[in-house]
Parts: C-alpha cells; structure tokens; sequence
C-alpha cells in the first residue's frame, strides 16, 4: 500500500464502537503517515468525534487495535496517549477556566510533570518551564494574554490555548477536533498558518472539519466517514469528486440504485 | 476582651478550617459530598489519643493520626466512591452517611461509649498577652494548624500537583486528556484531605480534652454549613468562612450573649450567604 519511504504514526486497525445497539464506529481503518496533515469529513453523526475518542484513549473500542509508533496502544487512559505524545482538543473549548493562561498550559506539561509522584510536589513555576511555556504562547500567538484568566480570553484565541496545551505535551501527533468552527476568516487564516507551521516541524495533524475550503487547502489525504465506516479516502481533488462522497453529503440521485 | 475572643475565635476557626478543607477539596474533585470525613476526623483524634498514651510523645501522635487517617481516606474514596462514581451523586452520598455511621458505631464498639481525655500535663503552660490569655493547648492548636493550613497553601498553589489538582477540579476529563493522571490525583486529594482532617481531630480532642465517637456529629454538619459559605469546591473561600464562622461564634456568644445554641451561628450564616450571595466567598476569588 504505502511506500517504505514515509513511516505509519498512528494505525488504525478495524476499530468498533458499540454504544448499546448503535454502532458509532463499524470497522474502521486508517493508517496516519508520519509527518502528514490528515483531514477526517464527513456528515453530521459520521463518527468523527468518536473515532478522535478511541484515539486519545478517552473511549475503548469494543473491537479493534490503535498502534501509535507500531506499538499497540489500545485502550490505554487518556492521560498515558497524553503523555505518549497524542494531544487533542475539543470542538467546544474547554479551558481550564479560573486558571491563567500561563498556568492552563503548564497543567498539561506532560510525562516532564507528573512521571513521579514525589516530584509532582516540587514547585511548577521554574524559569526553565516558563520559558518553554513562553515559546509555545509566542507560536500560538498568546503571549501577550499570559497572564489572563482563560474564560476572559475572545473564543479564537482560546481555540489557540486549546492547542498550546497539546503543544505542551510535546507532541507528535495532535487531533484537532473542528478547530476552525466558529472563527472569523482572519482568524481561520490564521490559525491555519499556525497548522502549517506546527506541521513544518514534525507534528502530524489530524483534523475533523466541516469547513470543505479549509480542508482541502490544509490536508494531503483525507478520508471521508458516513454512519460509522469509511467510503473515501484519497488526495483532496479525488475526494471531491467521489460519487460516494456526493451521496454522502447531498444525497442519491433519484432513479439510481 | 476582644482580643481574648479574637484569640479563642482563631483558634476554633484554624480547627474549622482543617477539618473544612479537605471536605471541600474532596468536593471539588469528585463532586461528592465526603460525610464520611467527619469519620475520618474521630479516627484521627483516637490516634492520637491512644499514641499519647503508650508514647507520651506529642509529635508522634500528630505524624500517626495524620497517616492514619490519611490511609483511611484513601480506603474509602478507592473503594467505595470509586466503584460508585458512575452512579448518581446520591447514591456515594449514601454510602457516604453509611461509612460515618459504621466510623462511629465502629469505635464505640472498641473503645466504649465513654469520654476519653489526654493524660494530665499536656501543654498546661499559660502565656499573657495584655489582657488576654493563652493556654498551652489553644498556642498549640493555633499554631499547629496555621502551620498546616501554609504547608496545604504551598502545596496548592505552588507545586505541580496543585495545578493538577485545580486542572481535575474543574474539568476531569480535559485535565487526562491533558496527560493528568486524575485517579492519582483524587487519591492524593484523599490523602491530605484526610490527614488535615486527622489533625482536627487530634487538636479538637486535646483543645477540649476529650475525645468520644460521636465527637464527629457537629463537625460533621458544621463543616457542611462552611463549605457552602466557602463556595463548594473552593479551597480557600472555605479557609475564610471557616475563621469567620470560628470568629462569629466566639465573639457573638462571648460578648453579646445571644439566647442561641452555639452550634446554630454557622447554619444561621449558611442560610444567610445562601440568600444573599449564593456562590459563597468564592466570589472573592474569581478574578477578572
């Protein structure tokens, strides 16, 4: 299927979710080159959310294996994917809310933090982590809110702060979770140049969205998921044309099977 | 005068406040009303108690009733409430009341229904301070939980767990998603909540000179009345109304002589705060 050349990150083998009755996810696979911008669409209920779930360990699958790095990953609490280096933000933000913005990304300072209990007593405000912190605030456009209260911050820039703290894991995969949903377009260009950007250095991104524009100019692949399973997956021009696809978000044809 | 009942106040309110904290800490976390800390308390005060006893060796009977409770702290919350915290909050609440019954029933049992008091001579010194009076028992009280209430401060406000801890408080599925492993967290919440709550119980025991199973009722409901005022959940609004309900009723029963059970001045408070500004002190701290 793939060549040699690029490495698979992340893999995903056949992964079923069952909620009662309902299949959220049925049979789902994927396999996430390292280094690439991956887009996931589809309508409504797809399974998107689910699938980014199963992912950063929040949901178990009922069937089914995730290999991060080629190790079998399956199952594992959200905080061991965190710390592993899958970050993940949420399509509502979900700030830290009574935190500053300073503190809400050193709260997810990762496997550095919280490795040992004994350790966790230790002071957190050290020069060396605020400066790191800094780095990620400046990249994420943020520094000059550090020292705000995250509820106070307009929604574009918590989105920001919803990746500066997956940034602080220090991350090789993140899941971004419809991102740009609700962003001015200054804001959407921006925040897609902070993609491309993170991209540049070696961060493999996912992304749900529903805005088609933005996906298609963001993501080398994309995979298209209806009612749980996967019916396209391809470069971004195939996908458009995919009669599957157009079924999927328009509807049949009348007269056609 | 007053400062007699400033000093008496502070030294009931710093007990409050220890035994209120955890409460609150607890709540924050898991959203469970802990009543069972109450429990926890008696448990620290016979520690203590009987350690002094064999020992006669103030600072070990601190160290023991607080690892003690600590570890019971730490049984209920790993195998009652989290077992239950799929289910209703009622349902841990329950359990909740059943485990404090069983604390106290429990210990009646051992230790007998009676009163117990620490043997003669422990801090019987007395210090003056103009008018006013210390006694040994109450510089202790007041010292000891000052000095625990800055090392919970520090550890809140200053360490790595204490931004995890906040980080779970407020969002238990974020702060995983955010490399946060939060049952280590609760634990460790458990953990000291207990031992402050220990310590209560030592200090209550020695402030008074008693110590008997059912020490735990008033705290019990009190500690309720000042987490509420305290704005559930939040650390150090309650660390505020509890010198305040410490204060108001030294002061108000001492100078004024008001015709009311003692015990009714934080209730009456709660209900007030209730009406007047239902989030409790916490407004105090939310900043802009």
């Amino acid at each position: 299927m793939e060549t040699n050349k690029t490495k698979e990150i992340l893999k995903i083998q056949d992964i079923r979710v069952q909620f009662g009755g309902l299949s959220a996810l049925d049979g789902v696979d994927l396999t996430i080159p390292e280094g690439a911008i991956f887009g996931i669409v589809g309508p409504n209920g797809a399974g998107k959310t689910t699938l980014f779930n199963v992912i950063s360990g929040i949901l178990s699958p009922t069937a089914g294996k995730v290999y991060f790095n080629g190790k079998d990953v399956t199952g594992n609490p959200p905080h061991v994917m965190a710390k592993i280096g899958i970050g993940r933000t949420f399509q509502v933000v979900r700030p830290f809310s009574s935190l500053t913005v300073l503190d809400n990304v050193l709260a997810a300072y990762g496997e550095r933090f919280y490795s040992n209990i004994v350790l966790s007593f230790k002071n957190y405000r050290k020069k060396v982590y605020i400066e790191e912190v800094d780095k990620i605030l400046d990249e994420t456009g943020l520094l000059d809110f550090r020292d705000r209260v995250a509820s106070t911050l307009p929604l574009g820039y918590q989105r920001r702060l919803e990746i500066a703290r997956a940034l602080a894991l220090s991350p090789s995969v993140i899941l971004l979770d419809e991102s740009f949903s609700g962003l001015s377009f200054s804001e959407m260009d921006e925040l897609s140049e902070l993609v491309l950007n993170l991209n540049k250095q070696g961060i493999t991104v996912l992304i749900i969205e529903h805005n088609m524009p933005i996906t298609l100019k963001l993501c080398q692949t994309i995979s298209v998921l209806n009612y749980g399973k996967k019916i396209a997956e391809g470069e971004p021009d195939d996908i458009v044309h995919d009669p599957l696809v157009i079924e999927a978000y328009l509807g049949k044809k009348r007269g056609k099977v | 005068m007053w400062l007699q009942q400033l000093i008496n106040g502070l030294t009931i309110g710093g007990v409050y406040a220890l035994i209120s904290i955890g409460l609150t800490m607890v709540y924050g976390v898991l959203k469970i009303i802990h009543v069972a800390h109450a429990g926890v308390y008696v448990i620290g005060a016979y520690t203590g108690l009987y350690t002094y006893i064999f020992t006669h060796n103030f600072f070990l009977a601190l160290i023991l009733s607080m690892a003690v409770s600590a570890f019971f702290g730490v049984l209920i919350q790993n195998y009652v409430y989290f077992p239950l915290l799929k289910y209703p909050p009622i349902v841990p609440l329950i359990a909740s009341i059943g485990i404090f019954i069983s604390i106290e029933e429990g210990i009646r049992l051992i230790f007998g229904p009676y009163i117990k008091s620490f043997p003669n001579g422990l801090f019987s010194e007395r210090y003056h301070l103009g008018s006013a009076y210390l006694s040994g028992t109450q510089l202790t009280v007041l010292v000891l939980s000052f000095v625990f209430i800055l090392i919970l401060w520090y550890i809140t406000e200053r360490t790595k767990f204490g931004v995890s801890l906040k980080a779970v408080s407020q969002d238990m599925e974020m702060a995983e998603v955010m490399s946060i492993n939060s049952k280590r967290v609760t634990l460790i919440t458990f953990a000291i909540g207990s031992a402050l709550a220990g310590i209560a119980g030592l200090l209550v025991g020695v402030y008074f000179n008693s110590v008997y199973p059912a020490m735990g009722d008033m705290p019990a409901y009190k500690s309720l009345a000042i987490i509420v005022v305290g704005g559930m959940g939040n650390i150090w609004g309650t660390f505020y109304a509890a010198i305040l309900v410490g204060l108001i009723e030294t002061i108000l029963i001492g100078t004024l002589s008001i015709p009311l059970p003692r015990d009714s001045l934080a209730f009456i408070f709660m209900i007030l705060v209730l009406m007047i500004k239902p989030e409790g002190l916490s407004f105090l701290f939310n900043k802009r």
